[in-house]
């Protein structure tokens, strides 16, 4: 699987490339480099790629740029990374195209983590589309399997308790709404309130321990402080 | 209803308006008296008087006669004395259809029957002195001003015309009075209309009266002038009535005075020059007062306009006026203003620039150290070289926190973040916060005590900066607090002076308290300080701004922060306000 796939790294930060090279190579995958957006387009057109990680402040041809260009003829996923984390440094590398985007300092456990889960969802798309569509809750790389009562986070199955999969239910049937912890012990749980802040708490972490790429940078399953949960749409 | 200085006036004028015409009925008029005694002795010819039945006339008429024959006597009731004189008894003879003028010299000593009071005409002063006065009264009584001061003036002008031009014009003779070897030169009748105009004057009086003392009373401010109200109410009902007033009062007295004169004139009236003098001075000056209020009325509107378009960031014009000077001044502190907001702008923008960049220059680095040291950890290492990564890992990931905790203190302080207003419950709020402690809580064997004064604390804020806040005290104490002990977690309702209260609490106070495991020997406000530490050896991780960022975060949502060290036991304490 890992070891058919071709990736490039382009970083004008040769120890930044380097780093992201090894750590690739150890997990198995084929790399390719580029120290300037011009060389990312050029090698994107020539070779076949599987995923492209690009960092945003490239001299001659900025990432923003290569990625609009590339994707005119491309589609493969892109990853950008960046030191500049503002909100709206997300949503332009997001817009010109890229499909993630990661903040420097990464830890590396989380750069594969989204590197697997980019590949997969690209890759595996078609088995997804398999399972019947009305069985199926998707939001984002996110789906749960209402019939099989499992979870299929970025292309990954991951078994669920029955509380957890009733969570999740729940939040899921109605992204971006906020309920607060009453509400969700109330629809789930059978048995009288008792300490229901910290049980539905706890439930919420183990579900985002599976859910998420990064559980202590939950993209979901978020907490809205002095409110609720919300399971919020990308 | 208590008794103002207004009413105390009130009642002052009232007494003198009732007594007023009481006097003049028995006493004499002293002017006529100093003219008398000035006069040197003539033979008096006597004045021929209209034809008119007008009472009035007759009683100016024969009072003067009254009056001349009386003069010894030293006092006279001028209107009945009148009545009796009248029949003619006395000599009065036919009124020359022509304008001759007739000089009335100096009373002479002939003796005359001793006036009679009228009945009529002296209910009538006592009814014209009272009821001047009552209106008076009323007037007075009034907060709002009818005329304004300088209406007064206009009022004044006006009443003045009426009392030496018309009555002259009316019976179309001119009289004098001679004194001191013809220096002393008066239209005669002067003096005997204004006593027999008496109502008119009166009511001008007390109406003048009236208006000056309301101006006093309310400050001497602008608004009772009639050029504010002009320009202040064009568009009601108050300003277009008071402007309407005047243009009348001046078309009035202009057509009026036209009309006469050219009777006058017809009549072969020979010198109307003092006559004429003063109706050109009287309407002129109308006129032009009434053309100048005007022009300040529209001033003043411009500059009230001026004043609303600068309040609400509008262009400031300047007009070639009264207020032209303010105007000016009020455009420059304009574009100074605009500079102003300008600068300061780019020095927001400035300043968050440089945050952004810094922080970008500083993690790139410090990307490339993490990545090494965490290929390192793969890589086949010696028990030191293990035990120097380690290190080396931990140090870099300690520069990372303070690297972001840095730019997230200034960000915040520096206003580019702005707090938001939800609402939530504080109370959940921390319950959610404290959830995220519990693996720490169970491994060093300390227990949070809640002491919450409600069930539900109601606010709006900002969930994430709070968050942030109690994130920060929470852990501090989890850090460090002595194991075995509680750390306890207050919620308290408070009013304003600090009472705790059930019901709309102005604030709630969050208070997070332990027992140290340490000696502390700082103030609170060296602990405060960005980098500061309890721990002074600095043994123990963390990044310092640990404090200052709740602090920080604290104010920004509008609460206040503060420390307390009380022997071992440390107190952080968090005062947001209520909801209002």
């Amino acid at each position: 699987m890992a070891e058919t796939y071709r990736i490039l790294v382009a970083d004008d930060d040769r120890s930044i490339v380097n780093i992201i090279e090894t750590a690739l190579r150890q997990a198995g995958y084929t790399v390719l480099t580029a120290f300037d957006g011009e060389q990312a387009v050029r090698l994107a057109s020539r070779e076949t790629l599987h995923l492209i990680i690009m960092d945003v402040m490239m001299p001659h041809c900025s990432g923003l740029l290569a990625t609009v260009r590339i994707r005119e003829t491309n589609n493969v996923p892109i990853l950008m990374l960046s030191a500049k984390a503002e909100g709206y440094d997300r949503v332009l590398g997001l817009e010109a195209g890229a499909d993630d985007y990661l903040v420097k300092p990464f830890y590396q456990q989380e750069l594969l983590a989204r590197v697997k889960a980019l590949l997969r969802r690209y890759d595996t798309l078609g088995s997804i589309r398999e399972t019947a569509a009305d069985e199926l809750l998707t939001v984002g790389a996110v789906s749960l399997d209402l019939s099989g009562k499992q979870l299929i986070a970025h292309g990954e199955e991951k078994p669920l308790t029955a509380t957890e999969f009733k969570i999740l239910q729940l939040l899921m049937s109605h992204p971006d709404r906020v309920f607060s912890a009453e509400e969700i012990y109330d629809r789930v749980w059978d048995s009288a309130a008792y300490a229901v802040e910290n049980t539905v708490m706890v439930h919420i972490s183990r579900i985002r321990g599976k859910l998420e790429l990064n559980p202590k940078k939950p993209e979901y399953l978020k907490v809205v402080w002095g409110i609720g949960y919300v399971f919020h749409t990308p | 209803m208590s008794f103002t200085r207004r009413d105390g006036l009130a009642w002052l004028l009232l007494a003198a308006c009732a007594v007023f015409p009481m006097l003049f009925i028995q006493c004499g008029i002293p002017d006529e008296a100093d003219a008398q005694d000035a006069t040197t002795a003539v033979a008096a010819e006597k004045t021929t008087f209209p034809r008119s039945e007008n009472a009035v006339a007759e009683t100016v008429v024969t009072e003067t006669a009254a009056d001349a024959s009386l003069a010894d006597d030293g006092a006279a009731v001028l209107p009945s004395t009148a009545e009796n004189v009248s029949p003619a008894d006395d000599g009065a003879s036919v009124l020359p259809s022509t304008a001759e003028t007739n000089t009335v010299q100096s009373p002479g000593t002939a003796g005359t029957e001793p006036p009679s009071a009228s009945p009529l005409l002296r209910f009538l002063f006592l009814f014209g002195g009272i009821a001047t006065g009552l209106s008076g009264i009323l007037l007075l009584r009034q907060k709002q001003p009818l005329l304004g001061p300088d209406g007064v003036f206009l009022l004044l002008s006006a009443v003045l015309s009426v009392l030496l031009i018309i009555p002259d014009l009316l019976w179309q003779q001119g009289y004098e009075i001679r004194a001191f070897d013809n220096a002393f030169w008066l239209p005669g009748n002067a003096i005997v209309r204004s006593v027999s105009l008496l109502p008119l004057l009166s009511f001008a009086g007390l109406v003048c009266l009236r208006e000056l003392t309301g101006w006093v009373f309310a400050g001497c401010s602008l608004r009772w002038c009639a050029a504010a109200r002009i320009a202040a109410g064009r568009k009601t009902q108050r300003g277009r009535l008071a402007a309407l007033l005047g243009c009348a009062a001046v078309c009035l007295f202009a057509c009026l005075y036209a009309g006469l004169s050219a009777l006058l004139i017809l009549d072969g009236f020979a010198a109307p020059l003092f006559p004429a003098l003063c109706f050109a001075f009287s309407t002129v000056s109308l006129a032009l007062t009434l053309l100048c209020l005007l022009q300040y009325g529209r001033d003043l509107a411009h500059f009230e306009a001026q004043l609303a378009a600068f309040l609400n960031g509008g262009a400031v014009t300047v007009r070639e006026g009264a207020f032209a000077g303010a105007e000016t001044r009020l455009a420059q502190i304009r574009t100074r203003h605009d500079e102003a907001v300008r600068t300061a702008v780019a020095d927001e923008r400035f300043k968050v620039d440089l945050i952004t960049n810094v922080s970008h220059d500083l993690r790139t680095p410090l990307t490339s150290i993490l990545g090494y040291a965490e290929l390192l950890q793969r890589e086949p290492l010696t028990p030191d070289g293990r035990a120097q990564l380690d290190g080396l890992s931990r140090k870099a990931g300690y520069m990372r926190e303070l690297v972001e905790s840095l730019f997230e203190l200034t960000k915040v302080e520096s206003g580019v973040i702005e707090a938001r207003r939800d609402e939530l419950d504080l109370i959940r709020l921390l319950e959610q916060t404290v959830g995220l402690f519990d693996d720490r809580l169970n491994e060093t064997g300390l227990v949070i005590r809640r002491r919450y004064a409600a069930d539900r604390a109601p606010i709006r804020s900002d969930g994430a900066m709070l968050h942030r806040v109690f994130a920060n005290l929470i852990g501090n104490a989890v850090k460090y607090a002595l194991p075995g002990t509680r750390i306890y977690l207050d919620v308290r309702p408070e009013m304003p002076d600090g009472t705790e209260t059930r019901t709309a609490p102005a604030y709630y106070l969050v208070r997070v308290v332990n027992t140290a495991s340490y000696e502390m020997d700082f103030t609170p406000a060296e602990v405060l300080q960005r980098f500061a530490r309890g721990d002074k050896a600095r043994a123990t991780k963390g990044s310092g701004l640990g404090l200052a960022i709740a602090q920080t975060y604290t104010e920004a949502v509008g609460g206040q922060f503060s420390v307390t060290v009380d022997g071992d036991q440390f107190y952080a304490a968090v005062r947001l306000p209520g909801p209002v």
